[in-house]
């Protein structure tokens, strides 16, 4: 029957288009971005199998990728059958969906724009609990019908006893994007991509979770602070509580080895790191008119910051929709920020001290403050959240300080023949002028004067 | 051969850079509301963190007239180190040599209450609001903050140039201070005035700010801050002076117990209390005094004192001086 067209002359069409929503979904982000969602996805699976949270040994994903097709598989809850119908494929969440406590997948939007991004054949197998189902979206297909919006399962069982050793999802990607193809053939991309998912998931990695790509089981770095007797790490707490729920953040900021591209803040939400070894604006390195600190430079390599935001619901974490960054605009997040700046401030009265020691040619070795520091044993982060009693301290540092005093040094300069010095460097095997010059007036006083 | 910056100063102008007669006053104003904060706690238990420099003209005052004990100066100049120890008139100073920056956040402001005077001689500019910061994010409840800064128009501009010109000028140097103005205060034509007003705004607006921020951290206590000074001088130089306390809610009726507002100079907004101070001689400040502080209630005293001293003394200077009377510098040459 040909369907009436009621045409309402006051009517204005505002409906989309899945082009447009598809081209606007995946616009801002990267293809490691997308994968890295699925993975929160899975991460949030496993925690929501397990009894503790911070015990996942025994849970792996598994993710695969080449110039064909893309995988990713989890042993996790498995998504049921009920929440794939109702929720888990709809483009956004309801707003009377239950999120996942503790989750990281935040938006709703996840899931789907990482499949957008990545591929035009979709197809997911999963097993949960009481049901399982398996589903293939056709991409090319479901964007030309403008108006159906529905996928539909290949299979579905319900009712079902499924042990939970065999719950879990599998995701299959091909007819893989442009991008994907060309970028997933290279070695350079599955590195990055290694590095990438490492860091961001380095706290779940921690607490027992196996991730493996194209076979490789992924190592994350070693984030640290020293710590000993006289050097203590700055630690502060703070409940935010909101209408909706309790936003909780706990900093740590302190100093480790002096390497350039180590030094900074990483803010991890839910477990997920946001911001890694940030040395930006946004974590209060302003330059010097700003309302932070000064420029990262080398004097302040040996800074370490830490900061945890934990909320039951995501969506009251500080950070971007992508989850590359922070939300500028979180009003928790900026007074978190002054808070941060007042801790480096304090961290910062060590590393200047550190500094005035290293100036003036001191030899290490007289360094007394700098050698105490580098002796610190650098504890991991890791070790340092597990410690059961935690109280807000300031932070503490060795008073001790060895630096050269301005009255006993006195500069010499003056200059002689080019001829002349060139013999005389050579007869004192002197490695450059200032060298020359300490060495010769060395000569003069052990043999004129004596020691 | 070019006159050196003093000698352009106009006569009386030259005097009062050396002798600094309004800051004197104002040094001490500021220490005989200070005395007050003993409604909150007792003042010889704050302490004072300011820039001491080879004077420490405040440090004297306040640890001879409030009793503190507990003082730090700031030192800037790195090659004055040993000149500033060797000037520091009493042991309880303890010299801090480093940039304020650096070197306020090594200030203790948890285990007492301070006051903190930061005297900057240059203009407002972006680096003074982390020395705000380190104050406003950290000191305790009946803590007093006070900044005094350069505001003189005439230095380094070109005379044609309008008063709007060179307030603009000034203004747009330092990208931190210009973002935080609000533009409602930016006026097609601005006054000296105006321009004084635009910087107390920015100073007040940022600690509140601080404390805002400050507040969302806060779960036992709320900060407030209320500005008690706002002074403008001229020793040779316009200088402005602001300040206020910092108090949380436990502490607000003890704040309004002070009751700072009936001392004369104090000023909780936009306005100002100018200090000018006229070169008078003694005749005539004896002749005055006489009529002091009559003259401030009682117009037929005021009618009096004009009469008495027509065609010697300006009506104009004599109300300047009944102002700031009690504060007046006395000088004498001694030998110490």
């Amino acid at each position: 029957m040909a369907k009436q067209e009621i045409i309402d002359p006051k009517l204005v069409h505002g409906d989309p288009t899945k082009d447009f929503f598809i081209t606007m979904l995946i616009k801002d982000i990267t293809l490691r971005d997308a994968i890295g969602d699925l993975v929160d996805n899975s991460v949030d699976a496993i925690k929501a199998k397990v009894s503790n949270p911070d015990k996942l040994k025994g849970h792996t994903i598994n993710i695969k990728v080449d110039g064909q097709q893309f995988s990713i598989s989890d042993n996790g809850s498995g998504i049921e059958e009920q929440v794939a119908r109702d929720y888990a494929f709809k483009l956004g969440k309801p707003q009377q969906h239950k999120l996942i406590e503790h989750s990281i997948g935040r938006f709703g939007i996840g899931m789907k724009r990482a499949f957008f991004k990545l591929g035009e054949t979709i197809s997911i197998k999963s097993k949960a609990p009481t049901s399982s189902f398996a589903i293939t979206i056709p991409v090319s297909t479901w964007k030309k019908d403008e108006t159906n919006w529905d996928f539909k399962f290949d299979t579905v069982k319900t009712k079902e006893k499924n042990n939970s050793s065999t719950t879990g999802t599998t995701i299959v990607i091909s007819d893989l994007s442009d991008d994907a193809k060309e970028n997933f053939k290279k070695a350079q991309f599955e590195n990055e991509l290694k590095q990438e998912i490492a860091n961001e998931q380095i706290l779940n990695i921690s607490k027992g979770l196996v991730i493996k790509i194209n076979g490789d089981t992924i190592k994350p770095p070693v984030l640290t602070l020293k710590l000993e007797k006289e050097l203590i790490p700055a630690y502060w707490k703070h409940t935010f509580e909101h209408k909706d729920g309790k936003l909780q953040v706990e900093i740590y900021a302190g100093v480790s080895d002096q390497v350039e591209n180590e030094g900074g803040w990483n803010i991890f939400c839910n477990d997920r790191l946001i911001l890694s070894r940030d040395t930006s604006y946004t974590t209060g390195w302003t330059g010097q008119d700003g309302d932070g600190v000064a420029n990262y430079h080398q004097q302040f390599w040996g800074f370490r910051g830490y900061v945890f935001f934990n909320s039951k619901k995501s969506s009251s974490l500080p950070w971007n929709t992508t989850k590359t960054g922070i939300d500028p605009d979180s009003s928790d997040y900026l007074a978190v920020r002054k808070k941060m700046i007042e801790m480096m401030k304090n961290v910062f009265l060590l590393l200047n001290r550190q500094k005035k020691e290293r100036e003036k040619d001191n030899p290490l070795k007289s360094q007394t403050l700098n050698n105490r520091i580098l002796k610190a044993s650098a504890v991991s982060i890791i070790k340092v959240l597990s410690e059961k009693k935690k109280t807000e301290v300031e932070f503490q540092f060795p008073q001790v300080l060895n630096a050269v005093k301005e009255t006993d040094l006195k500069v010499i300069r003056y200059k002689v023949p080019i001829v002349k010095f060139n013999k005389v460097k050579k007869h004192i095997r002197g490695s450059n002028p200032a060298d020359v010059g300490s060495k010769t007036f060395d000569h003069y006083y052990e043999n004129e004067i004596g020691n | 051969m070019a006159k050196s910056k003093e000698m352009q100063l106009r006569n009386d102008e030259m005097m009062n850079y050396m002798f600094r007669p309004a800051k004197n006053i104002e040094r001490k104003m500021l220490c005989e509301a200070l005395a007050r904060l003993s409604v909150i706690a007792d003042v010889k238990n704050y302490q004072y963190v300011g820039f001491g420099s080879v004077y420490f003209v405040d440090f004297t005052l306040f640890h001879k007239q409030l009793g503190i004990r507990k003082l730090i100066s700031i030192e800037g100049e790195p090659d004055m180190e040993t000149r500033v120890r060797f000037n520091k008139p009493y042991s309880c100073i303890d010299v801090i040599p480093g940039a304020s920056n650096d070197k306020l956040p090594e200030v203790d402001w948890k285990s007492t209450k301070s006051i903190l005077w930061v005297d900057y001689t240059h203009t407002l500019r972006g680096y003074m609001f982390k020395d705000m910061a380190t104050f406003f994010q950290r000191a305790q409840s009946g803590s007093v903050f006070i900044i005094s800064i350069n505001v003189d128009l005439k230095e380094n501009e070109v005379e044609s140039k309008t008063t709007t010109e060179k307030i603009n000028t000034k203004l747009n140097k330092d990208t931190e201070v210009r973002k935080r103005i609000r533009s409602s205060d930016l006026k097609k034509e601005m006054t000296k005035g105006d321009y004084y007003s635009i910087l107390r705004n920015v100073i007040d607006t940022e600690a509140k700010e601080i404390l805002a921020e400050r507040n969302k951290l806060e779960s036992k206590e709320k900060f407030d801050y209320k500005q008690i000074f706002n002074f403008l001088y001229h020793d040779g130089q316009a200088m402005l002076t602001v300040g206020g306390i910092l108090f949380s809610t436990k502490d607000e009726e003890k704040v309004e117990q002070i009751n700072f507002k009936n001392l004369d100079f104090i000023m909780t907004g936009e306005s100002r209390f100018e200090i000018q101070v006229p070169n008078l001689t003694y005749r005539e400040i004896h002749a005055l005094d006489k009529h002091l502080p009559d003259f401030n209630i009682n117009a037929e005293t005021k009618e009096k004192a004009f009469n008495e001293l027509k065609g010697v003394v300006s009506d104009d200077a004599i109300n300047k001086y009944a102002k700031i009377y009690r504060y007046y510098p006395n000088y004498t040459e001694s030998n110490l």
